[in-house]
C-alpha cells in the first residue's frame, strides 16, 4: 500500500518534469537577452519621466538622467536570436530518472515503511484492544485525573504501577485506595508494603502507623504482623521485635510462602548477639541470605534486566547496588558497581553517587 | 582627474579606512580579551592577583553558603584543585552544586576570587565550551554522559 | 503512514534538487528552453515536496506520534498547541527542514515570478538554489533525519527547553531563516551572472527586491531574538555580542551594504562586481552562522546540536560553497565590463563609504567572533571576547557611517556638492547640537557620549525628515502641492527614509539604555520597598503558582511614583515537568519612557527575596526603531517598479526597427 503511494509520488514528479518537454511544440523563436535589458530601460525612463511630472527631480538632473539612460537603451540593441537545438524529450526522462535513482537507496537506509503513525489519542483508544499496556495505565491516569474519587480506577492502577516496579506510584495509588474505601486490613497491609517498598525496604513511621491501624483491624492479617516486627526491629526495639516475630512464626504454617522471609530476618536479628556457634551462624546467615535472595530474586532481577537493555538510569543503578548490597550479595553489588561506574564514567556526579553509596554499602 | 586616479583615490581611501579599523581592533583585542582557566590551572601558572580573568569548573558539592543579603560564596572545583569564589549578586537560574559554572573577576590578595559575573549552563545540554574542553581533558566530563 | 510519507517527500525532493541543480545549468548551456523550463518546474516540485514533508512532520506533533523519534524526543502530549507547533523547528533536525522549507519557497518564487527575468539567467540562478537545497538535503537525510522512528514507541516525549517555551521565540527562527536564507538568492543571481559573464540591467534590477525581502526578515527577526532576550533571561540586557547573535548579525551588515550598492548598479551600472561579491559574502557569512550555530563550535542557547559528525558536514558544505564560488569569482569577474564613473563626492560615493564601513565594521565583528576559536585551534590558549571588545571596534567604526547617513540623499548622482547638502541640512545640523547641548546641561556630569548620543540620533531623524520635507518642497510649494507629491512619491523613497530614521529612533534608545539605565540588586522582606529610577517599588509577599507544565512561586510587586500606583508587577519563578528546569519570568512595565523590570531571586537566610530591579530608559527605542526601519523595508518591497512585468513578445518585435 505504501509503495503504491511512493510510486505513485515518484510518477508524478517524473511526469510533471518530462511530459512539457515531450509535448512542447517547435520552439519559437524567443525573446533576445537584451530584451529584458530594454524592458528596465524603458521602465526607467517613465519613471524619470513621472518623477518630473512630480517635480522630485531639477530639470537639469533629469536630462542627465534621460540621456545616460537612452544611451543604454541604444547599447542594449537587439541581439540575433540563438538557433534553437531541437527537443530533447529522452534526455529529459533520462535526466528525471536520477531522481528515483538518489531518492530510493536513501530510503531503503533510513525509512520504515512498515511502521505505522501512532498518534497518542488513538492508541490510547485501541489500548483495550491491542493489549498496550503501558497506553492503558495512562488511559486509567487520565481517567483518574479528571474522577479522582474513582476507586476502582486507583484499584486497577495500583497493582499495575507494582508490576512495572513504581514504587512511589504504587504508594500513591494505594493511598488514594484507602482513602477512597472503608477501613479493609488488607488495602492497609498494602499500603503499607507499597510505601516501604518505595522507601527502600525501611519501614518509615507513617507506614508503621499504617500497619498497626491494619493490625487493629485484623490482628492475624501476616503481611501487616511482619512488617510490624520488621519496623520494630528497625526502630531497635529488638526485644519487642523478637516477641513479635516469634508469635507469628509459631502461627505460620510450615508451607506458608512468606515464612523463608520470616527466618531469614528473625536469624539475621539473633545473628547479633555473640556466643552463638560462628560456624552455624554462617551457615544460617548464607542459607537464609538465599532465601531471602529468592524472596526478592525477581524483583531485583527483574531491575537488572532493565538496566541491561538502557543503562542510562542512574537511580536504577542506585537501587540495584543498594538491593544487592541488603541481600549480603556483596560481589554482584560490586559487579553492578563496576559495571555503572564505567558506563557513568564520563559524569563526575554519578561517579560521585556511586562512590557515597559504596562507601555507604562498604563496596571496594 | 583620469579614470585610473580617481580608482586609485577609492582604493586608498578604502585601505586607509582598513588600516584604521584593523589598529583599532588590535588595540582592543589586546585590551579587552579574558583568559579562562581553570582551578588548577590558576595554582600551577600564578595568576597576578588584579588580573582580569574567566574561571570555570564544577560547584563544589555543599560548598555554597548564602552570606548578608545578595552576598554568596561557593568553591568552584575541576576535581583537582578547588578555589573559593565570593559574589555579590543574583546567581542565575540554573546555579547548582555539583554543576558547571564560569565566573569572571579578579583573583584579590588573599587568593580569592571575586566574581563581578556568574553564569551558569543556560539548558540541561549548555556547557561553557572551555569548561567541558578542559574537564575532558580530565577525564571528568563527556558530552554523552546526559543524566537528566 | 502520513510520517513515513513525509520521509519519502523529503528524500524525493533530495532528487528533485539534483535534477534541479545539473538539468537547468546543462540546458542553458546549450540554449534548450524547453528544457530549462523543467528546472524551473524542479523547483516548485521541491517547494510542494519539503511542504509535504514539513506538514508530516508538523502532523506528527500535533498528534503527538511518539514514534517519531523527533517528536518523542522534543514533543510532550501536554504541551499548548502553540509549542507543540514550533516545537518543529525548536530543534535541531526540525529546524533544518524548516531551512529548506524556506530556502524551497525561494527558489520557487523566483522561478515563479520571475518572468521579467532572461530564462537562461532565471535557469541558472534556479539551478544555484538546487545546489543548495540538494547539500542541505544530503545533511538532513543522512546526519539530522527527523523521520527516523522508534519501535515500540514510548507513551510519553520528553518535552521542549522550557526556556524556549515563548511566544516571542516561537517565530524568531522563522523570520530569522527567511533572512539568512532570502541570501541565498543574491549569491545565486551573483554565481549566475558569474557562469553568465554579465550583468545585465535586469540583474541589477531583480536581484534589489530578494535581498531587500532577505533584509526586512533579518531584521525582524534579530529584533525578536534581542526582545526575547531582554524579558526572558532576566539580565535586562537586550544585546550581548553572543557568538550567535553575532552569527545573525554580520549577514545583517552585509545585507544592509548590499541593498545600497544594488542601488547603485540599477541606477548607474557601476559597482557590478563589487555587488557580485558582496552577494557571495552575505550569503557565506549565512552559512558560516548556520555553521557556528548547528555545528556546536560554538556553545550557546541556541545550539541544539552539538555533534561533531554534523559540524564537519556543514564545514564541507561550507568550504564547496563559499570556495567555490569565490575561485568563480575570481575567475570570471575580471571578465565583466566595468560601468559608470563618478565623483568621489557624489550620491555613489557615498553609498561606497557606506559599503565600505559597513564591511570594516562587519569584519569588526567577524574579529571578534571568530579570534577565541583560532586562537584556540593555534595554541590552545582559551580566551573569551567579550562586549568590551565589540563596543571598543564597532562603536569607533560605524560612528562616521552614522554621521554621513543624513547627508548622503542630499548628494547628486555622479558628482555631488557636499557644501550644498549640508545647506540644505542646516535645521538639523542646528537642532541637533541643540539636544546635545540640552543633554549636557541637564546630564552635566554623565558621560561625555550622552550628550553626543542623543545629538547623532536627533541628526539622524531629523535628516531623515528634511529628506522628506526636501522632497515634497514643503513650506516652498502651497501645502496641496506638497500633500499630492507625498502620495505620489515612490514606495521606496518613503521606504528609504523611514528606515534611516527608525535607525536614529533605535540609537536614541541605544544610547540611553546603554548610559542611564538604573539597576538594583536588594534583598527584600515582604513588604519592603526600594527606589529605583525615581519609583518606589514594593515587594508585597509571594503566591504559590501551577501552570499548565510548571508549578512555582510568584512575587508581586508594587511599584508606585510619588503617591501614584504605577502598575503591580508579578515575577515568577518557575520549575517545568519533566525536566525540573527552574526558568525566571521578568515583571515588566513598559513605557515609552522606559522600562521597569524586577526579577525576583532566590531566597535569603532571613526569608526574604534577592530582588533585582532595572529602570531601562527608553529602551523600547530600540524595538521601535527596528520595527520603523522593517516597515520602511516592507514598503520599499511594495514600490510599483518591482511589478514590471516581462518584455512582451510583440514589443520586442517593434523595437528591432526602431532602434
Amino acid at each position: 500500500m505504501i509503495w503504491i503511494v511512493f510510486a505513485l509520488m515518484t510518477a508524478a514528479v517524473i511526469a510533471v518534469l518530462v511530459l512539457p518537454v515531450v509535448r512542447a511544440r517547435p520552439q519559437a523563436p524567443d525573446l533576445d537577452r537584451n530584451a529584458f535589458d530594454r524592458a528596465v530601460f524603458r521602465d526607467q525612463l517613465a519613471e524619470l519621466e513621472r518623477d518630473v511630472e512630480r517635480g522630485t527631480i531639477g530639470a537639469a538632473e533629469a536630462d542627465a538622467a534621460r540621456n545616460e539612460i537612452s544611451r543604454r537603451l541604444i547599447a542594449a540593441s537587439a541581439m540575433p536570436a540563438k538557433s534553437h537545438p531541437a527537443r530533447t524529450p529522452f534526455l529529459a526522462l533520462l535526466a528525471a530518472l536520477i531522481i528515483p535513482a538518489v531518492a530510493l537507496p536513501l530510503y531503503l537506509r533510513a525509512g520504515s515503511p512498515l511502521l505505522p503513525d501512532v498518534p497518542l489519542a488513538t492508541r490510547l483508544e485501541k489500548a483495550a484492544e491491542t493489549g498496550d499496556y503501558e497506553a492503558l495505565i495512562v488511559k486509567v491516569e487520565q481517567h483518574l485525573a479528571l474522577n479522582p474519587d474513582d476507586v476502582e480506577g486507583w484499584k486497577v492502577l495500583a497493582p499495575a504501577y507494582r508490576r512495572g516496579m513504581r514504587w512511589a506510584d504504587t504508594a500513591e495509588a494505594m493511598r488514594n485506595v484507602v482513602r477512597l474505601s472503608a477501613p479493609d486490613a488488607g488495602i492497609l497491609a498494602d499500603y503499607g508494603e507499597a510505601m516501604v517498598m518505595a522507601n527502600q525496604g525501611l519501614v518509615s513511621a507513617e507506614a508503621h502507623d499504617v500497619f498497626a491501624k491494619a493490625l487493629a483491624l485484623d490482628a492475624k492479617l501476616p503481611k501487616a504482623r511482619f512488617f510490624d516486627a520488621l519496623a520494630l526491629k528497625q526502630e531497635g526495639k529488638a526485644a519487642e521485635a523478637k516477641a513479635a516475630f516469634d508469635a507469628f512464626l509459631a502461627e505460620t504454617p510450615s508451607d506458608a510462602p512468606w515464612r523463608p522471609m520470616l527466618v531469614a530476618e528473625m536469624q539475621d536479628m539473633s545473628s547479633k548477639p555473640p556466643g552463638i556457634d560462628e560456624q552455624a551462624m554462617k551457615d544460617a546467615a548464607s542459607m537464609s541470605q538465599e532465601d531471602q535472595q529468592a524472596m526478592i530474586r525477581s524483583m531485583v532481577d527483574g531491575l537488572e534486566e532493565k538496566l541491561k537493555a538502557d543503562g542510562s538510569d542512574l537511580d536504577g543503578w542506585l537501587r540495584l547496588i543498594r538491593a544487592r548490597g541488603v541481600l549480603g550479595e556483596g560481589g554482584k553489588a560490586k559487579l553492578a558497581y563496576d559495571t555503572a561506574k564505567t558506563r557513568f564514567k564520563d559524569n563526575p556526579q554519578a561517579i560521585a553517587a556511586l562512590d557515597g553509596l559504596a562507601k555507604e554499602m562498604n563496596i571496594q | 582627474m583620469t579614470r585610473k586616479q580617481k580608482r586609485m583615490t577609492m582604493i586608498l581611501g578604502g585601505l586607509a579606512v582598513l588600516g584604521i579599523a584593523a589598529g583599532i581592533m588590535l588595540y582592543a583585542l589586546s585590551g579587552t580579551i579574558t583568559f579562562f582557566y581553570t582551578p588548577s590551572e590558576i595554582t600551577e601558572e600564578k595568576v597576578s592577583p588584579g588580573q582580569r580573568l574567566r574561571l570555570g569548573g564544577l560547584v563544589e558539592e555543599g560548598s555554597w553558603i548564602r552570606g548578608e543579603g545578595t552576598m554568596s560564596t561557593f568553591v568552584v572545583t575541576d576535581t583537582i584543585k578547588t578555589i573559593k569564589v565570593t559574589y555579590n549578586g543574583q546567581l542565575p537560574d540554573l546555579f547548582r552544586e555539583g554543576q558547571g559554572v564560569v565566573a569572571e573577576g579578579i583573583i584579590d590578595g588573599g587568593g580569592t576570587f571575586v566574581a563581578d559575573t556568574v553564569l551558569a549552563k543556560h539548558d540541561e545540554n549548555y556547557m561553557p565550551k572551555e569548561l567541558a574542553d578542559s574537564l575532558k581533558e580530565k577525564g571528568v566530563w563527556n558530552e554523552g554522559a546526559k543524566t537528566q | 503512514m502520513i510520517a513515513e510519507i513525509g520521509h519519502f517527500a523529503l528524500i524525493l525532493a533530495t532528487g528533485v534538487a539534483l535534477y534541479q541543480f545539473l538539468v537547468p545549468l546543462y540546458a542553458a548551456q546549450r540554449g534548450d528552453r524547453a528544457l530549462m523550463r523543467t528546472g524551473l518546474t524542479a523547483s516548485v516540485l521541491q517547494l510542494a515536496l519539503i511542504a509535504t514533508a514539513f506538514a508530516a512532520l508538523t502532523h506528527a506533533y500535533l498528534v503527538s506520534d511518539f514514534s517519531v523519534q523527533n517528536v518523542f524526543e522534543n514533543s510532550h502530549s501536554a504541551k499548548p498547541l502553540l509549542y507543540k507547533i514550533s516545537g518543529v523547528w525548536g530543534n535541531h533536525e526540525g529546524s533544518m527542514v524548516l531551512w529548506v522549507l524556506i530556502l524551497a519557497l525561494y527558489g520557487a518564487a523566483v522561478a515563479i515570478f520571475g518572468e521579467n527575468l532572461p530564462l537562461e539567467l532565471r535557469s541558472r540562478v534556479v539551478a544555484i538554489q538546487g545546489s543548495i537545497g540538494l547539500a542541505f538535503l544530503l545533511f538532513i537525510v543522512l546526519t539530522s533525519n527527523p523521520f527516523m522512528r522508534i519501535e515500540p514507541p514510548p507513551i510519553e516525549g520528553n518535552g521542549l527547553n522550557p526556556i524556549l517555551q515563548d511566544p516571542a521565540l516561537a517565530f524568531h527562527p522563522p523570520f530569522l531563516y527567511a533572512g539568512y536564507v532570502g541570501l541565498s538568492i543574491a549569491f545565486a543571481f551573483a554565481v549566475a551572472a558569474l557562469i553568465d559573464g554579465r550583468v545585465d540591467a535586469a540583474w541589477a534590477r531583480w536581484v534589489r527586491p530578494w535581498t531587500l525581502a532577505a533584509w526586512v526578515f533579518l531584521t525582524i527577526g534579530i529584533a525578536m531574538g534581542s526582545w526575547w532576550a531582554y524579558y526572558e533571561l532576566g539580565w535586562g540586557g537586550w544585546w550581548f555580542w553572543d557568538p550567535v547573535e553575532n552569527a545573525s548579525f554580520m549577514p545583517w551588515l552585509v545585507a544592509t551594504a548590499l541593498i545600497h550598492s544594488a542601488i547603485v548598479v540599477e541606477k548607474r551600472n557601476a559597482l557590478k562586481i563589487w555587488t557580485v561579491l558582496l552577494s557571495i559574502l552575505a550569503f557565506s557569512l549565512s552559512l558560516m552562522g548556520t555553521f557556528l550555530v548547528r555545528s556546536g563550535v560554538l556553545t550557546s542557547v541556541h545550539a541544539f546540536a552539538v555533534d561533531p559528525e554534523r559540524g564537519l558536514f556543514i564545514l564541507i558544505i561550507l568550504c564547496i560553497f563559499i570556495g567555490g564560488s569565490l575561485a568563480l569569482f575570481a575567475w570570471r569577474a575580471p571578465m565583466m565590463k566595468a560601468g559608470g564613473l563618478f565623483a568621489p563626492v557624489s550620491r555613489e560615493g557615498s553609498l561606497v563609504m557606506n559599503n565600505l564601513l559597513l564591511c570594516v565594521a562587519c569584519l569588526a565583528v567577524f574579529v571578534g567572533t571568530l579570534y577565541p576559536l583560532a586562537l584556540e585551534t593555534l595554541s590552545g590558549e582559551k580566551i573569551s571576547v567579550g562586549p568590551p571588545y565589540f563596543n571598543l571596534t564597532f562603536g569607533p567604526i560605524i560612528l562616521p557611517l552614522l554621521l554621513l547617513v543624513p547627508i548622503g540623499p542630499f548628494l547628486a548622482w555622479k558628482r555631488g556638492d557636499a557644501a550644498t547638502a549640508l545647506r540644505r541640512l542646516w535645521i538639523s545640523l542646528a537642532v541637533a547640537v541643540a539636544v546635545g547641548l540640552v543633554v549636557l546641561a541637564l546630564n552635566i556630569r554623565g558621560p561625555w557620549l550622552a550628550p553626543f548620543g542623543m545629538a547623532l540620533a536627533a541628526w539622524l531623524v531629523l535628516g531623515a525628515l528634511t529628506d522628506l520635507a526636501s522632497r515634497i518642497a514643503l513650506f516652498k510649494a502651497p501645502l496641496a502641492t506638497s500633500w499630492h507629491r507625498i502620495i505620489g512619491l515612490p514606495r521606496s523613497a518613503i521606504g528609504g527614509i523611514l528606515a534611516h530614521g527608525g535607525l536614529g529612533v533605535m540609537i536614541a534608545g541605544i544610547i540611553a539604555i546603554s548610559l542611564w539605565k538604573i539597576e538594583v540588586i536588594v534583598a527584600l522582606k515582604p513588604g519592603e520597598a526600594a527606589d529605583v529610577g525615581g519609583y518606589s517599588i514594593t515587594f508585597i509577599g509571594e503566591t504559590p503558582l501551577t501552570g499548565p507544565n510548571f508549578t512555582g512561586r510568584a512575587g508581586r510587586f508594587l511599584v508606585k511614583e510619588g503617591d501614584r500606583e504605577v502598575a503591580t508587577l508579578v515575577s515568577e519563578k518557575r520549575e517545568f515537568q519533566p525536566s525540573g528546569m527552574p526558568t525566571t519570568e521578568v515583571g515588566l512595565h513598559q513605557t515609552l519612557a522606559g522600562d521597569i523590570y524586577v526579577v525576583m531571586g532566590d531566597a535569603t537566610n532571613d526569608g526574604g527575596r534577592a530582588i533585582r530591579m532595572y529602570f531601562n530608559p527608553l529602551v523600547n527605542f530600540i524595538w521601535l526603531g527596528t520595527f520603523i526601519m522593517f516597515l520602511g523595508g516592507l514598503l520599499s518591497l511594495s514600490d510599483r517598479r518591482y511589478r514590471v512585468g516581462a518584455p512582451k513578445r510583440h514589443v520586442a518585435a517593434q523595437a528591432v526597427p526602431a532602434e
